[in-house]
Parts: C-alpha cells; sequence; structure tokens
C-alpha cells in the first residue's frame, strides 16, 4: 500500500546517530543531511521523490528494483539511490533523459508479466506500482503481453483478513524483508530465482498454515494488490483518517483508521507512534470486527432477577433503575455495601469516573480494578522500593540493552509489537536470560536463542531470584558506588547479609527450582557485568503468593547492579491491557486516589473534598475478592461492573458466582453479554474504543488519546453511561467532553499536572509524570534519584506457596495468553481470530501424557482441589515434565474454575501459575460445564415481543 | 485448615492474616507485628478487621504470633480515645 498521508522517506535514518553532517548537491538545490543518510533519503527530505519500489523507510535498502537509479558526478554507471550513502561535495542528478529511459525499461519488464486490470482492483489508487508507471512516463510494454507468464496463479485466501495474489507479484520482496527485519518471525522467503522467484510462506504452505502471525507487515509493505486487506478489497479504498490508540494490549500502539464516512475500512499503524513505530500484531490490526458482531448489545436491559430473561428498555428506565436499586440497598444495609469495578479497558478519563462515581456518589472506597489480578504486586513492589508504582523506561530503551532478562513473561504473545522490537535487538547481538517454566518463542526461534533458559519449577521466583542476588553479592559483583550514592546503604548492608547465606545459593536451591546451579550462577553474572542490563517482567512473577515480593526482589537486583536511570536498563513490567496502567494511575483501588496517594492521607482527601464538594471516607474499601466474601456474609449487595468479566478471569470461578448470586443489584456495562451478566440485572451497552475520545495509559506511562472515529452505536460513549448513572443518584456532573475529565485529573493529581489533550494532540503521546519540572514528560525514570529519594533494598525471603502438588494432584498448572486471542476473549472470539485458537487446549508433556494415556487431541480432565473442567490435550515438550499450560479464553472451558484462591500476601493477587491438578482421560465435558452451559443459555435469553395474532 | 477453594471467609482472613506476618517478619524482623498492623490496616476494609476482633473474642482462631500481636496492636489504636494517623 501507498502510505496514505504520510511520506515514505525510502530508507530508514542512519543506523549511528552521529552530529556530523554532509552537504551534497541534489538536482541543482544544496541538501545537507546526517552522515550515513542514503541519497533517495536526502531527496525525499527535501521534497524530490525518486522513483522506487522494492525500498521503504521501515526497512533496510534492498537495492533490487533497479527504479532509483541516479546520475553522480565522477561515477560510473547509474548507482541506485538507495543504497549508496551521501558524500560531502557529491553532485547527484535524478531526473536525466538517460534515466527516464532506464527506468521505463524497468517498468515495462514488470508490467510485462502484471495482470492490467487496474480499473478493477482492490489497489486501485492506493498501488506504488500504479504510481511508477506514471511516474517514468509509462506509455507502452514492447514485449507484449504474450509467452511464458507467471498471471493466473491461484491465490492464496486461507488467512481471515488478507488475501495474497502472487499473480500481482513482482517479488520486491518488500514482504520478505517486513517479516524479517519488522516482526522478526521470519515466515516468508523468495523461492525459485530468476523468472520463477516466488513469494512462499514458510515451506510453500498457504499463509494459514505456515508459522506467518498475521500482523499484516507484509501487506503494509506489498506495493501492489498482491498481498491486501480484504476489508480494502470489498469496501473499496479510504477516504480520511484518523490516529487512535489500540484497545487490547498494553503496548498502546497508535493507528490510523483509515475510514470511508462512518466505516472503517482498515487499522494501519501510525508510523510516528511512539511505542510501535509503525508495527502492529494481528490483534490491533484486523481484528476490530467485534465492534459489528451480531452479539453485541445495543440496548439497555433490566431483569429483576437473574432467572428471569431480560428486558429490553430505554436508557431512561435503565438508568433510573439502577440508581434507584443502588440507593435502596444503601438504605437497607448500610453505606459500604455497594461498590464498583472501575475497567482496564476503557479510558483513563471513564476509569476516573468510575472510581468518582464510587467515592463522591456512593460515599465509599468499594472500587476495584482488574490490576488487582494482574500487576498489583508491581504496584506494592516497585512503590515500596523505588517509590514509584510503573516501569522506569520506554520500549525504546530495550534497543540500548546489551543483557536482556525477561522473566514471567511471554512478550512475543502477550506483547508483540514490542517482542518484535525486542527480536530485534537480540538479533544485532544483546544477550538473553529466560526464566520461564515453558520453553517459550524467545528462548529459541529463527535467528533468536537465549544464552540462558531457567525453566523453573512454578512458585520459586523469589528462591531463584534471591540466588542471583547470592551470587552478585557474594563474588563481589555489586555496583557499590551506584548503591552507596542512590540507595540507603544500612538497608542494602541488612539485604547483602540476609542473600549471602549459603541456603540462598543457586547450590541450595536447585534440587526445589530444578535450574542448574551452574546456569543460574552464570545468568546472575551474566546480568551482573554484561552491561547495559534489563528485566522485563509479566504475571509470571505476579500471580504468585508472593508476587510482591518477587518484584521487589527484581528490584533489588537493578540496584544492586546499577541498572536503573538510563537508557538501556530498568524495571519494564509488561501491563497486560490498553489501559491497566491508567486504571491504577486514577485511583482505581480501594486504598488509594489517582496518583497513588492512600485514602487516609488528609492533605489528599481535603483536595478530593473541596473540588467534589463532599466528605469522603478515609478507610479502605473492598478490593474485588473482598467483595463476594462480604457478598456472601451478607455486607455488600450492589455491583457496578464496567467493562470487565469477573466470572471468566478471576480465580476460583464457583466463589465468584457464589458472591454474585449474593448480591441484589449488579449492574454490567460491556459490549456483550459475558459471563458476569449471567448473574447481574441490569445491562448498558458499552462503546468500543471507535465510537469515544479519551486516553488510555501504555505500560511506558505514556498517555496517548483516543479518538472517536464512528458515533456510538449504543447511543453513548462509555463516560456519558456513567454520567448518566452519577446524575440520576444526584451528583449534578455537568462534563460535555473527556477532555474536561483530564483537566480535573491534571488539577488533582501532580504526575499529571502538565497533562491535556491539548498538549497530548501537540506532542503525540506524554509519559508521566509531567510537571513543571518536567511539563513533555519523563521517558526514563529515576535519573539521578529515585522517586522515594534513595532506592531501598528490603529483604524477601522465599516463603513456599500452600498449593502443593502430591499423590492426588501431582502435577502444577500454569496460565497464560496467546497471540492471537485477549483475555477472556469477548472481543477476539468475535473475530477472525478464531483461526488460530478456536479453544483452549492443555499443554501437557510427552511423558506425563504417555502415564496417563493421553494422545493428542484427547479431551481430558483437568482437576484441582478447587473444581474440575474438561478441555482438549497437546501435547509438547514446551513444558517441562510435571507441569502443565492452558490459557484462559473461551468460557466453554472457563480455566479458572480450577485455579485456587490463594493470592499475593501483599495484594491478593491471585495465584493463577501454580495449581496442583491432576489430568486424566475425559469422555466428555464436565458436569460442571455442562450445567453452566445451560444456565448461561438461559440467562442470556432476551424477551421480546410477540405479534399480535392475525 | 480447610483445603484451598474451600475456605471459609473466616478462615481466609486468618490464612490471609498470617501470610502477611509471615513475609513481613522476614522483612522486617524487629518490628513485624507493627508492620503486619500498619500493612492490615492500610489494606483492610474496617468490616474485615472488625469481624476479626469478633472472632478473636471468641477463641483462639489460628493467628500466628506476629499476626496476633497485629491485632493486639490493632485493637489498641481501635480503643484508642484519639485517632492514630495512618503510615
Amino acid at each position: 500500500m501507498a502510505w496514505t498521508g504520510e511520506i515514505d522517506l525510502g530508507t530508514p535514518a542512519p543506523a549511528l546517530v552521529t552530529d556530523k553532517m554532509v552537504t551534497l548537491t541534489i538536482d541543482g538545490q544544496e541538501a545537507r543531511v546526517p552522515e550515513g543518510t542514503s541519497i533517495m533519503r536526502a531527496a525525499a527530505l527535501m521534497g524530490t521523490s525518486i522513483p522506487k519500489l522494492c525500498a521503504t523507510d521501515n526497512m533496510e535498502s534492498f537495492g533490487s528494483c533497479r527504479l532509483c537509479l541516479v546520475e553522480i558526478d565522477g561515477r560510473a554507471g547509474y548507482p541506485a539511490s538507495c543504497t549508496t550513502p551521501v558524500a560531502e561535495g557529491m553532485v547527484v542528478r535524478t531526473q536525466t533523459d538517460r534515466l527516464t529511459q532506464l527506468r521505463r525499461g524497468v517498468m515495462e519488464l514488470y508490467i510485462s508479466d502484471h495482470p492490467l486490470d487496474c480499473l478493477t482492483c482492490g489497489a486501485n489508487g492506493d498501488c506504488e506500482l500504479q504510481d511508477m508507471a506514471g511516474a517514468v512516463g509509462l506509455r507502452d510494454v514492447r514485449y507484449g503481453y504474450d509467452g511464458a507468464t507467471n498471471m493466473g496463479q491461484p491465490k492464496d485466501l486461507s488467512n481471515p483478513y488478507f488475501d495474497f495474489d502472487p499473480s500481482k507479484c513482482i517479488v520486491c520482496s518488500r514482504c520478505v524483508r517486513a517479516c524479517d527485519e519488522v516482526q522478526g518471525t521470519l515466515a516468508l522467503t523468495i523461492q525459485g530465482r530468476g523468472f520463477d522467484s516466488k513469494v512462499s510462506a514458510s515451506q510453500n504452505e498457504d499463509f494459514l498454515g505456515s508459522e506467518c502471525v498475521s500482523c499484516g507487515a507484509c501487506v503494509q509493505a506489498c506495493p501492489t494488490a498482491s498481498l491486501i486487506e480484504r476489508t480494502v478489497v470489498e469496501k473499496g479504498t479510504p477516504e480520511h483518517a484518523i490516529v487512535t490508540t489500540c484497545a487490547y494490549c498494553g503496548v498502546g500502539c497508535t493507528f490510523r483508521a483509515e475510514m470511508r464516512g462512518e466505516e472503517l475500512v482498515r487499522m494501519v499503524p501510525w508510523k510516528d507512534g511512539k511505542a510501535n513505530h509503525g508495527h502492529s500484531c494481528v490483534k490491533g490490526r484486523f481484528a476490530w470486527g467485534y465492534a459489528n458482531h451480531q452479539d453485541r448489545i445495543l440496548n439497555p436491559m433490566i431483569r429483576t432477577s437473574i432467572d428471569e430473561p431480560w428486558r429490553e428498555v430505554s436508557w431512561e428506565e435503565a438508568i433510573a433503575y439502577t440508581a434507584s436499586e443502588f440507593k435502596r440497598i444503601q438504605a437497607k444495609y448500610g453505606p459500604r455495601s455497594i461498590g464498583g469495578i472501575a475497567s482496564s479497558r476503557c479510558t483513563n478519563e471513564e476509569a476516573f469516573l468510575v472510581q468518582k462515581l464510587v467515592r463522591q456518589g456512593f460515599g465509599n472506597n468499594n472500587v476495584d480494578t482488574c490490576a488487582r489480578v494482574c500487576h498489583s504486586p508491581t504496584g506494592y513492589g516497585l512503590g515500596t522500593t523505588l517509590g514509584t508504582s510503573a516501569g522506569t523506561q520506554t520500549f525504546d530503551s530495550v534497543m540500548h540493552a546489551d543483557v536482556i532478562f525477561v522473566i514471567g513473561a511471554n512478550p512475543t504473545d502477550a506483547h508483540p509489537v514490542f517482542g518484535s522490537m525486542m527480536k530485534r535487538r537480540l538479533r544485532q547481538g544483546a544477550k538473553l536470560i529466560v526464566a520461564d517454566p515453558r520453553r517459550i518463542d524467545l528462548v529459541l526461534s529463527p535467528h533468536i536463542k537465549a544464552d540462558y533458559h531457567l525453566p523453573l519449577t512454578p512458585g520459586t521466583n523469589v528462591a531463584v531470584l534471591t540466588a542471583m542476588a547470592h551470587v552478585i553479592v557474594t563474588e563481589g559483583l555489586v555496583d557499590e558506588a551506584f548503591v552507596r550514592e542512590r540507595c540507603e546503604w544500612d538497608a542494602f548492608e541488612d539485604w547483602a547479609r540476609f542473600v549471602s547465606d549459603p541456603s540462598r545459593s543457586p547450590e541450595a536451591i536447585e534440587a526445589l527450582c530444578k535450574v542448574p546451579a551452574a546456569d543460574l550462577r552464570a545468568a546472575a553474572r551474566l546480568y551482573a557485568t554484561g552491561g547495559n542490563a534489563a528485566i522485563y517482567y509479566g504475571l509470571g512473577i505476579t500471580e504468585h503468593s508472593q508476587g510482591s515480593s518477587a518484584v521487589i526482589a527484581i528490584a533489588n537486583l537493578a540496584m544492586a547492579t546499577g541498572n536503573v536511570g538510563r537508557e538501556g536498563v530498568g524495571l519494564n513490567p509488561l501491563r497486560g491491557q490498553n489501559n491497566v496502567q491508567g486504571s491504577c494511575d486514577m485511583g482505581s483501588f480501594p486504598h488509594e486516589f489517582s496518583g497513588y496517594r492512600h485514602v487516609s492521607d488528609d492533605a489528599t482527601r481535603q483536595a478530593f473534598e473541596k473540588d467534589w464538594g463532599v466528605a469522603l471516607d478515609p478507610e479502605p474499601g473492598l478490593r474485588i475478592n473482598n467483595m463476594f466474601d462480604e457478598a456472601i456474609e451478607g455486607g455488600f449487595k450492589g455491583l457496578f461492573v464496567q467493562a470487565e468479566d469477573v466470572v471468566q478471569s478471576d480465580p476460583n470461578s464457583q466463589h465468584v458466582a457464589e458472591g454474585l448470586r449474593a448480591m441484589e443489584c449488579i449492574v454490567v456495562q460491556d459490549l456483550f453479554l459475558n459471563e458476569t451478566a449471567n448473574f447481574a440485572h441490569v445491562f448498558l451497552p458499552g462503546s468500543t474504543f471507535l465510537e469515544k475520545d479519551g486516553t488510555f495509559t501504555n505500560a511506558e506511562r505514556r498517555v496517548q488519546l483516543v479518538r472517536q472515529v464512528m458515533s456510538p452505536k449504543n447511543g453513548y460513549a462509555d463516560w456519558e453511561i456513567v454520567q448518566l448513572i452519577a446524575n440520576a443518584m444526584g451528583l449534578g456532573w455537568t462534563y460535555t467532553h473527556p477532555s474536561q475529565v483530564m483537566d480535573e485529573i491534571a488539577r488533582l493529581t501532580p504526575t499529571f499536572a502538565k497533562i491535556s489533550f491539548e498538549a497530548l494532540d501537540r506532542l503525540g503521546s506524554i509519559q508521566w509524570p509531567a510537571t513543571e519540572a518536567n511539563p513533555e514528560g519523563m521517558p526514563i525514570m529515576h535519573v539521578d534519584t529515585f522517586a522515594r529519594g534513595k532506592g531501598k533494598f528490603v529483604v524477601t525471603e522465599y516463603i513456599a506457596t500452600d498449593e502443593k502438588s502430591g499423590p492426588r494432584f501431582p502435577l502444577l498448572l500454569t496460565t497464560g495468553r496467546i497471540l492471537s486471542q485477549y483475555n477472556v476473549g469477548a472481543q477476539t472470539r468475535r473475530t477472525g481470530n478464531t483461526a488460530w485458537h478456536p479453544e483452549d487446549v492443555l499443554e501437557i508433556h510427552p511423558l506425563d501424557a504417555e502415564n496417563r494415556g493421553i494422545r493428542e487431541g484427547d479431551l481430558v480432565a483437568l482437576k484441582s482441589r478447587t473444581g474440575e473442567t474438561s478441555l482438549r490435550a497437546k501435547i509438547t515438550d514446551r513444558v517441562a515434565p510435571g507441569v502443565v499450560y492452558t490459557t484462559f479464553h473461551h468460557p466453554q472451558v472457563l480455566a479458572n474454575v480450577v485455579t485456587t484462591d490463594y493470592t499475593d500476601w501483599a495484594t491478593d493477587c491471585p495465584e493463577y501459575k501454580v495449581t496442583a491438578v491432576q489430568v486424566s482421560p475425559a469422555n466428555g465435558p464436565s458436569q460442571w460445564q455442562e450445567d453452566y452451559a445451560e444456565f448461561s443459555r438461559r440467562n442470556r435469553r432476551i424477551a421480546t415481543e410477540l405479534e399480535p395474532a392475525e | 485448615m480447610s483445603q484451598p477453594g474451600l475456605m471459609s471467609n473466616a478462615e481466609r482472613l486468618v490464612y490471609t492474616a498470617n501470610r502477611i506476618a509471615l513475609n513481613l517478619a522476614a522483612q522486617e524482623p524487629g518490628r513485624a507485628a507493627e508492620a503486619t498492623a500498619t500493612h492490615i490496616k492500610k489494606f483492610w476494609e474496617p468490616r474485615m478487621i472488625a469481624r476479626m476482633f469478633g472472632a478473636l473474642e471468641k477463641g483462639d482462631v489460628g493467628l500466628n504470633e506476629v499476626a496476633g500481636a497485629a491485632f493486639d496492636i490493632l485493637r489498641e489504636q481501635a480503643d484508642a480515645p484519639a485517632a492514630v494517623a495512618h503510615a
């Protein structure tokens, strides 16, 4: 595709950043560019387009199409401008009679073997081959169209989102290079030579069956209609675009939403996106069709009992019923008997309004968010050690890392665009340590091999991290100058004494964690001495009974080795959802206002009281899991749930269900009837990210605009719905645009003081803190001092989880995500992504499978002390013997029916990653699954009016 | 102790308090009870603390030594005439 509305400079900026400038002359005009710039890029920067087909500025130059030839004084021949760097005093001509002749000859060759169906082609008007034919003045093709041809080859229509027509391919290799350089999957190649050259996916397979991950980089790179989005073929080329931010994962890719009127045609990654730099994954680029899915609910519904079918009502009736029920419940059971769950997928403004509704309207602090079940230990751990509850770097920082330590994270699946960037750095030579019970793709994939894979037993993170600290301290690898200057020395000494004990050595814990001591020692030495060392971690660290301790242990390692406060290092929590960072920032926690300030802090609370005009509760409220407990106790009876599916995503699903059943009014605001809606009394149809304005904050603390591209099909943006409820409860809100909410956030939250929609529009994005001292944000944190002043070392004693395997439950289950699906799958299951992962499966080691008589694809019962479910087996050695793994994307399996309610000691983050299970052959779904399927079917009924009889 | 997934609310409160105490005792051995009390006060909703007080009045609920001492501190703070500032 052509870069619609964006300028393609042909080749990337020089790899080596330099101040040295070169002056040359291009077509009689003087140009001054950094040393290392290509002639093509230099010309483009001064507004001169040199014809090109194989060059594009997000990939290295290739020099194959021979269109971009130029004449250079003093040089023989006609060099390619894409592969020729500028030189001081160079004189270049880009347009001469001879060059025109050569270019026309090249184009004649291309067109002699290319369909001439421009007027009916999907890329008509958006085709670089068409553009170049015009640019070189092509008027005829002297070769004719007889003889051997590559036209008429069968199309590959296997991918649900794009078509591949080999007949239109000009073998420029842009797609191959995009897959190599941008995505890093290396799924494509050019098979054959000369006339027989053709693009091939994996071993000459179709795209769907190949290693292609459907990121779309090849489609974006393709200059013809050979690779083209199916939506463009069906709908036509877009006519305008609006830049917005993805609503899937915590990378926060920005896209041009390319539209025809109010219809979305395609999502094209925005070149200037600071998080994604023009790249994307299959979800953000293609999986937006859920917005128009037939399952989407567009009208409010209520029912007095969950045993009744839903009844469609007007917005007025639904909102009035919600308010009256919440007031009734509070009058009967007390002010703390209702609460809310803010969404980590909705905007910052929406999260702020939900916690405001609870605090100002309900008069309590019973508000929580899904960070409870994922990265709440990050908030606790980093807050304790460094003074701030967020990652310390930008994503770009990885390009300066010499050692990358990935623990409890799987970025190529869960943060794919960042995973691609990490792989690019690894291909440049950075070293890699991976600590994961599974052999994730990063351990071994094309051109990527971990220097150390530490396949630790689930539940032993703290022991392993403390053992690494033992090596660093006892072998004299501590950066003492850094620690003395930047950290509390006394605390360091206590910690150093603790980790030095022989009982914490790699040898002492080898039998426990199953990591060879020699590997652990070597990994620790590499981290401490390999140069810039960065840690990337995810839910494999946090979702444990010692999740907070593990985060603290990671911070200890970084401080001890001086790997904080500059590019290429740091602590990088890979936040899962598009706005889970933002939801936390906005005070969606029962104990904190926005900006991570405790509700008991008088100065903070008084500032909010003054702004909001009410007295606020100084006591912490209920966490999500406590809400269910309190409901069963009879003291919590009403709940507002915005875009969160606690039944599917929270652990011990039966306990969650029991808690919900005990409530009297559950209000669910969502796009679809999800599992939680089965227990709800009010359903308020929500809006998608395409249908509202606001901001998301990604894992880099980067606040980015979400821009409305179409009217909300349900009638209201999500923030408007919260305002309706608030006003029905008498709060008198008068917001007319989310920018006003952000202004209020900035007024009340010091770290957001300089953030506004105007500033975001002007700057593109801002990484908080954005204060008077740093009005445009702070990409790297803790540069001179830590947020708390001195960094604090904290002792992390390994305390084993009480979830133990034994004779009845001899295996350990750990759970995670897969690339093509997203969290509970509410969105992605309603898109073409089901082509890749139509059901959750259980990964089991061949030895464990053989011992149980289980074969590939067999239905198996997965049973724990908590519950049982059935799913299909996938036999693989990616998991170690004794460990099994599944995902949680499909409600038919509802994997959380087997997870326990053991939680992190500090934050109650569930221990999803350690469940003792047994696996055995099954001959059908579990009784629970059958019962739940019927329950779910019954509870999703929507009453319809009968037509009167004739 | 009941099995996981089958803990009653009361058992879960005790279990959680004990785990907090175990972890904080390792972090701050000299002031484990105070640290545990501070943590609970900071993060537990008042009814959860009140429920524990109620259970303790009826007898031993299975709190470990540090957790038990923490609730003694919280009881003193609750009974004190003036509110004590939160940590």
